[in-house]
C-alpha cells in the first residue's frame, strides 16, 4: 500500500519519531534506575534520576504531540489540496452528476482523511518504535530481545493467514451495510412515491428484513475477524509471558540480571507488541480509507478541458475550420467549416437531439470539440441559456452581476417591459430570490435572463430558444429589441419556432453531423 | 446468542465485559511489576510460576472478554441502527418535509453517524472507564488511603473536570464544523448548477475561490481539533507524570516492593482513560444535534376522499409571502380527461400536488423516485403490487426498456436517464392499476415515438389529469385549463378552447408553429 507522502516528509516524520521514542526510552531507563534503587535499596540518591526521568517524560510528551500536530497539519493541507483539485474539476458537465461531486468532496474525501492524518503517521511512528525498542533491548537483555524478535513475526503472519481471508468478506459486508444504508436514504428521499402507492408497511418490512439478514451474516463474519484479534491478543500475551518467564528465571535461578534490566525489559516489551497490533488494525482501516479515496480520485483524474482549439478572428463572429463536435462516441458535428457574421441574427434549427445546444456551448468555450479549430471575434460573449437556475440572490444582483448601476438595471428592465411587474413587488428590484422562488411568470423569467446578458451589450450574443414561454405580445417586443440589437452585435440563436426566422439574416440547419444552409433566409 | 434478549441486555453485558477486560489488562501490568520486585527476594519458585501463569490466564481472559464484548456491542449497534432507521422512516413518510434535497439526505447520514458516535464512542467507553476507575480507586484503599486520594483526584480531573472544561471548546468546534459544511454544500450546489451562467459572466473563478476559502475553514477546524487533542494528551500525561512522582516520593519508604507494580498499573490505567476525555467533552453538542434531527417535523394528516375538486383554493408555501395559487376552481368527474397547461412556474405542479393530497390515484409526480434495488422491486414497490415476470418483461419491451431485466439491480437513481425513469414509473403505475391517473409532464425528455406510446397508455385510463407542455395529443383530452401566475385564466372543453380566441388557442397555435 502506498503511503501518499513525499520522501522529504517521510524522512522528517521519521526524525521526529526517532527523537520522541528515544526520549521515551530514556524515560524508561531513568524510571528503571529509580525503581532499582527503591526496591533493592542500593542507596542511590534518587532525586537526580527523578529530575532526569521527569525531564525526559516531558520531552517525550512534547515531541510526541509535536509529531501529531505536525503530521496532522501536513495531512490536512494535503487533503485541502485534493479538495481544491476536486473543486477545480467542476465544469459544465458536473451538473449531470452533481451528487457524485458533492459526495466526493463531503463524504469520500472525509472518509479518506484519517488515512493521511492517522494511518500514515502511525505506520511511520510504529515502525520507528519497533526498531528502536528491539535495538535498545539487544543492548540490555539479548535473550529478551531474541524472544521479541522470534515471536514478532507471528503477528503479521497471522494477519496474512487469517486477516486477509476475512478481509475480503468484511469489505463485502461493509458494502452491503452501505447498500442497506443507501436504500434507507433512498426510501426517505422517495417517501412520496411510497406514500402515493400506499406501500409503507411493505417497505418497512423490507427494511427490517434486510437489516436482520445483514446482522446475522455480518456477525458470522465479524466472529472470525474478532477471533483473529483475540488470537493476536493471545500471541501477544504469550510473548509477554515468555519474556516475563525469561526475566524471572534469570533473576532467581541464574541470578545474572539486575532489577534495572528486568524492569526495563518488562516496560518496553508490551510497548513493542502493542505497536505491532496497532500496525495490524491500522492496515485494515487504511485499506478501507483508500477505497474511499479511489472514488474521489476518479473525478480528479478526469482530463482537464483543453483550450488550444480556440483562436481569434477579426472578420467574423465565429469561424470554424474542420470542426468536429461530439459527446463520447456520438458525433454531432462532423468536420465542418462555417463562418458566422459579425452582425445580424444567425438562426440555427434542427431536430431535437441533433446537438444544437452542444454547438452553442462549443462556441462559448464550455464544451471541448473533438477536433478542429474555432476562431472567435471576442471573449465577450453573452449567453441566454434554455435553463433556469438562480443562485440565492436578489433581482438587482442577478441582473447587474455587481457591475452595473441601479439606473442601468432599470434601463434594461424597461426595454424588456419588465419594470411594471418588478416595481409591483414589495421590494422592487431588491426582491430576494431564495430557493429558486421568484415571483414572476415564465415569460418574465425568460426576459430577466435576457436582461442579465443584454445589459452588458456583448459583441456576440448566443441564445437558446429565446422566445420559448413568451406570449405573442412579449414575443413581438423581444423581437423588436433583438432587431435593434443585431445592427451592432452578432446574435447566434437556436430557435424552435418559425416566427423568429422572419428576422434572421442567415439560417443553418444542423442535421446528421452537418451544418447546412437553411432555406428560410 | 439466544440467551441475550434485546439490545439492553447486550449493552449491559458489553459494559460488564468491557470492565472485566479493562481491569484484567491493568492487572497484567501490575502483576508483572510485582513479580520482579518479588523475584529478587528469593521467593519460592512456584510463587513466581504462579504469577506468570496468572499473567497468562489474565491475558486469555482479557482476550476472551474483549472478543465477546466486541461481538455483543456490534450486534447491539447494528440492531439499534436498523430499528432507528425503520422508525425514522415510519415518521418521515407522513411528514410534510421535502426530502428530495441532497443536503437533507446528507444531514440525515451524518445524523446517523452522530447517533453511532453518541453511543459507541461517547457514552459506552466513558461508562466503562468510569467503572474501572472507581473499582481501582476502591482497591487502592487496600494499600494506603493516601493512594486513594491521589487516584480519586486524578480520576476526577480527567473524567469529570477536563470534559467539562473542554466541553465548550469542543462544542464550538463541532458547531463550527457543521456550519462550514453547510456553507460549503450550498456554495458547491450553486456553483455546479449555475456553472454555465457563472462561466459566461466570468464569475466562475471568483466563486471557485470562495468555495476554496470555505474549505480552508474545514482545514482550520481539523487543525484546531488536532491541537485540542494534543493539549488534552499533554495535560493528562503531565498528570500521569505527577502521579508517578508522587508515588515514588510518598511510598518509596513504606512500600518499596509495591512501587513497580503501582507505576505499571497506573501507566496502563491512564492509557485506558485518556482516549475517553475528548469524546466525553462532545457529549452535550452531539446530544443536542441528535435530538434536533430526530424530530422529523410536523406530520400532515390527509383527508383522502375520492373527489378531484378544488373550489376557491388559495395556496402559499409556509416560508413564502406570496400565493402560489389564487382562487383555483377545478372539478374533475369520473371518466373525464383534463389537461393542465401553462408556462413553467405558473403553478401547475403545485396545483397537481393539491389534487394528489386528496385523492387515491395513480401518481406520476414531477420528481420520480427510484431505489437501489432490482428493477422488479422498483416496479412493484418491493412486491407491494403483484406482477408476473412475463408481464413485466412485456411491459419493459413495450416501452423500449428491454435492455433491463426484472432482476437487474439499479445501483442508483443516476443510473437511469430521465426518459427511462418516466417509462419505468409508468410501468409501475400500470401494475398498480388505479382508475384515476394524475400525471406531471408524463412525456418530457422522450422522443416523438415514445411520447405516442405513453399518451396511448394514458388515454386508456378512465379519469386522467395531466400537466403538460406537450400539446401533441391535446385534442384527445376532454377539458383543458390554462394556468398563468397561479390563476386559471381559461377553463373549458378542448373543442371550445381550440375554437375561441384565448390563451389555450394561442398556446396551441404556437406549439403547432414549432419547427
Amino acid at each position: 500500500m502506498k503511503l501518499n507522502l513525499n520522501l522529504k516528509y517521510a524522512v522528517l516524520y521519521s526524525i521526529i519519531a526517532i527523537i520522541s521514542v528515544v526520549f521515551y526510552i530514556a524515560f524508561g531507563h531513568h524510571l528503571s534506575r529509580i525503581l532499582e534503587s527503591i526496591v533493592m535499596n542500593t542507596g542511590l540518591e534518587i532525586s537526580e534520576p527523578l529530575i532526569y526521568m521527569s525531564a525526559f517524560f516531558v520531552l517525550f510528551i512534547l515531541t510526541d504531540k509535536l509529531y501529531n500536530l505536525f503530521t496532522g497539519t501536513i495531512a490536512n493541507k494535503s487533503i485541502e489540496q485534493k479538495a481544491n483539485q476536486l473543486i477545480d474539476s467542476i465544469d459544465v458537465k458536473t451538473q449531470r452528476e452533481s451528487e457524485r461531486m458533492i459526495n466526493a468532496l463531503l463524504v469520500h474525501l472525509e472518509a479518506y482523511r484519517p488515512y493521511e492524518t492517522s494511518f500514515v503517521p502511525t505506520i511511520i511512528k510504529t515502525a520507528v518504535k519497533v526498531t528502536l525498542i528491539i535495538a535498545s533491548l539487544f543492548f540490555i537483555d539479548g535473550f529478551a530481545a531474541s524472544i521479541l524478535l522470534f515471536t514478532a513475526p507471528f503477528i503479521p503472519l497471522y494477519y496474512v493467514l487469517v486477516g486477509l481471508q476475512t478481509q475480503e468478506e468484511s469489505v463485502k459486508q461493509a458494502t452491503r451495510f452501505d447498500n442497506i444504508g443507501t436504500l434507507f436514504l433512498n426510501l426517505i428521499r422517495g417517501k412520496d412515491t411510497v406514500k402515493n402507492t400506499n406501500s409503507k408497511e411493505t417497505v418497512i418490512k423490507r427494511l427490517e428484513a434486510d437489516n436482520k439478514g445483514f446482522v446475522k451474516e455480518t456477525m458470522h463474519i465479524l466472529k472470525y475477524a474478532f477471533q483473529s484479534t483475540m488470537m493476536l491478543e493471545f500471541i501477544t500475551i504469550l510473548g509477554i509471558g515468555l519474556v516475563a518467564l525469561e526475566v524471572a528465571l534469570r533473576i532467581i535461578i541464574f541470578q545474572n540480571i539486575s532489577f534495572y534490566t528486568a524492569f526495563f525489559v518488562l516496560l518496553l516489551a508490551p510497548e513493542f507488541y502493542n505497536a505491532l497490533k496497532v500496525l495490524g488494525t491500522e492496515f485494515h482501516n487504511g485499506k478501507l480509507a483508500m477505497g474511499s479515496f479511489e472514488k474521489a480520485e476518479k473525478i480528479i483524474n478526469k482530463p482537464k478541458m483543453n483550450t488550444s482549439y480556440r483562436g481569434k478572428t477579426e472578420s467574423f463572429a465565429a469561424e470554424a475550420e474542420s470542426l468536429s463536435v461530439g459527446h463520447g462516441d456520438k458525433i454531432l458535428l462532423n468536420n465542418s467549416d462555417f463562418t458566422f457574421s459579425k452582425t445580424g441574427l444567425t438562426a440555427i434549427t434542427g431536430e431535437s437531439g441533433a446537438g444544437k445546444t452542444t454547438l452553442l456551448r462549443t462556441l462559448l468555450g464550455l464544451h471541448e470539440p473533438v477536433s478542429g479549430q474555432l476562431n472567435v471575434l471576442t471573449k465577450d460573449i453573452g449567453y441566454v441559456s434554455d435553463q433556469v437556475y438562480f443562485s440565492d440572490t436578489t433581482i438587482y444582483d442577478y441582473v447587474s452581476a455587481n457591475n452595473h448601476s441601479e439606473d442601468e438595471v432599470h434601463g434594461i428592465l424597461n426595454k424588456l417591459k419588465l419594470s411594471a411587474s418588478i416595481d409591483n413587488l414589495e421590494q422592487g428590484i431588491y426582491t430576494p430570490i431564495v430557493n429558486h422562488d421568484i415571483p414572476l411568470s415564465g415569460g418574465e423569467i425568460v426576459r430577466l435572463k435576457m436582461a442579465r446578458v443584454l445589459i452588458n451589450k456583448p459583441e456576440i450574443i448566443i441564445m437558446d430558444e429565446p422566445t420559448e414561454f413568451l406570449d405573442a405580445e412579449t414575443e413581438q417586443l423581444v423581437m423588436k429589441y433583438l432587431t435593434e440589437l443585431k445592427e451592432t452585435s452578432a446574435i447566434i440563436a437556436v430557435i424552435h419556432r418559425r416566427q423568429l426566422l422572419s428576422i434572421a439574416d442567415s439560417h443553418y440547419v444542423l442535421d446528421n453531423g452537418e451544418l447546412k444552409r437553411g432555406d428560410a433566409v | 446468542m439466544m440467551y441475550l434478549k434485546g439490545e439492553k441486555m447486550h449493552i449491559f453485558y458489553s459494559i460488564v465485559l468491557g470492565i472485566i477486560g479493562g481491569l484484567v489488562g491493568v492487572a497484567i501490568f501490575g502483576l508483572s511489576g510485582y513479580m520482579i520486585s518479588l523475584s529478587f527476594f528469593e521467593p519460592p519458585f512456584f510463587l513466581i510460576i504462579l504469577i506468570i501463569a496468572m499473567i497468562k490466564m489474565f491475558g486469555l481472559t482479557k482476550g476472551t472478554a474483549k472478543y465477546m464484548e466486541r461481538l455483543l456491542s456490534h450486534d447491539a449497534t447494528f440492531k439499534m441502527i436498523g430499528r432507528l432507521r425503520a422508525s425514522y422512516f415510519k415518521q418521515s413518510v407522513n411528514s410534510a418535509e421535502d426530502t428530495h434535497s441532497v443536503r437533507y439526505i446528507q444531514k440525515l447520514t451524518s445524523y446517523f453517524d452522530d447517533i453511532e458516535d453518541y453511543y459507541i464512542r461517547i457514552i459506552y467507553p466513558y461508562i466503562v472507564a468510569v467503572f474501572i476507575s472507581l473499582i481501582l480507586t476502591v482497591l487502592s484503599l487496600l494499600i494506603d488511603p493516601k493512594l486513594l486520594f491521589i487516584l480519586l483526584a486524578s480520576v476526577l480531573v480527567m473524567l469529570l473536570l477536563m470534559p467539562l472544561v473542554i466541553s465548550s471548546i469542543s462544542g464550538k468546534l463541532y458547531d463550527e464544523r457543521n456550519s462550514a459544511e453547510d456553507t460549503l454544500f450550498t456554495q458547491l450546489y450553486h456553483y455546479i448548477h449555475d456553472f454555465t451562467n457563472l462561466f459566461v459572466v466570468k464569475e466562475d473563478t471568483k466563486v471557485n475561490q470562495n468555495i476554496k476559502k470555505t474549505y480552508k475553514k474545514i482545514t482550520k477546524n481539523e487543525n484546531k481539533e488536532a491541537a485540542l487533542d494534543a493539549v488534552i494528551d499533554t495535560v493528562s500525561l503531565l498528570i500521569q507524570l505527577g502521579v508517578i512522582i508522587l508515588i515514588i516520593v510518598l511510598f518509596s519508604g513504606d512500600y518499596p516492593l509495591l512501587i513497580p507494580m503501582l507505576i505499571l498499573l497506573l501507566m496502563s490505567f491512564f492509557e485506558l482513560a485518556i482516549p475517553v476525555i475528548k469524546p466525553a467533552s462532545k457529549y452535550k453538542a452531539v446530544k443536542a444535534r441528535v435530538e434536533a434531527v430526530s424530530d422529523t417535523g410536523e406530520s400532515v394528516t390527509e383527508d383522502k376522499h375520492q373527489s378531484l375538486t378544488l373550489s376557491n383554493m388559495t395556496f402559499r408555501y409556509p416560508s413564502t409571502k406570496r400565493d402560489v395559487l389564487t382562487n383555483i376552481n377545478i372539478d374533475i368527474k369520473p371518466g373525464e380527461k383534463h389537461a393542465l397547461i401553462g408556462s413553467s412556474g405558473s403553478g401547475k405542479t403545485t396545483l397537481l400536488n393539491q389534487l394528489i393530497k386528496q385523492s387515491d390515484a395513480g401518481i406520476m409526480p414531477q420528481h420520480l423516485d427510484f431505489y437501489n434495488a432490482t428493477v422488479e422491486e422498483n416496479i412493484t414497490m418491493f412486491n407491494h403490487f403483484e406482477s408476473e415476470e412475463s408481464e413485466m418483461k412485456n411491459l419493459l419491451e413495450q416501452f423500449e426498456l428491454d435492455h433491463f431485466n426484472p432482476e437487474d439491480y439499479i445501483t442508483s437513481a443516476e443510473y437511469l436517464s430521465l426518459g427511462e425513469k418516466k417509462r419505468m414509473h409508468l410501468i409501475r403505475m400500470y401494475i398498480e392499476n388505479k382508475n384515476i391517473w394524475i400525471l406531471d409532464e408524463p412525456t418530457a425528455s422522450l422522443n416523438t415515438r415514445l411520447r405516442g406510446k405513453i399518451w396511448e397508455e394514458i388515454f386508456k385510463k378512465d379519469t386522467v389529469i395531466a400537466a403538460t407542455h406537450d400539446l401533441s395529443h391535446l385534442e384527445q383530452f376532454d377539458y383543458v385549463h390554462y394556468l398563468e401566475n397561479g390563476t386559471i385564466t381559461e377553463s373549458s372543453s378542448v373543442t371550445n378552447a381550440l375554437q375561441q380566441d384565448g390563451p389555450v388557442k394561442e398556446a396551441y397555435k404556437r406549439y403547432r408553429d414549432a419547427l
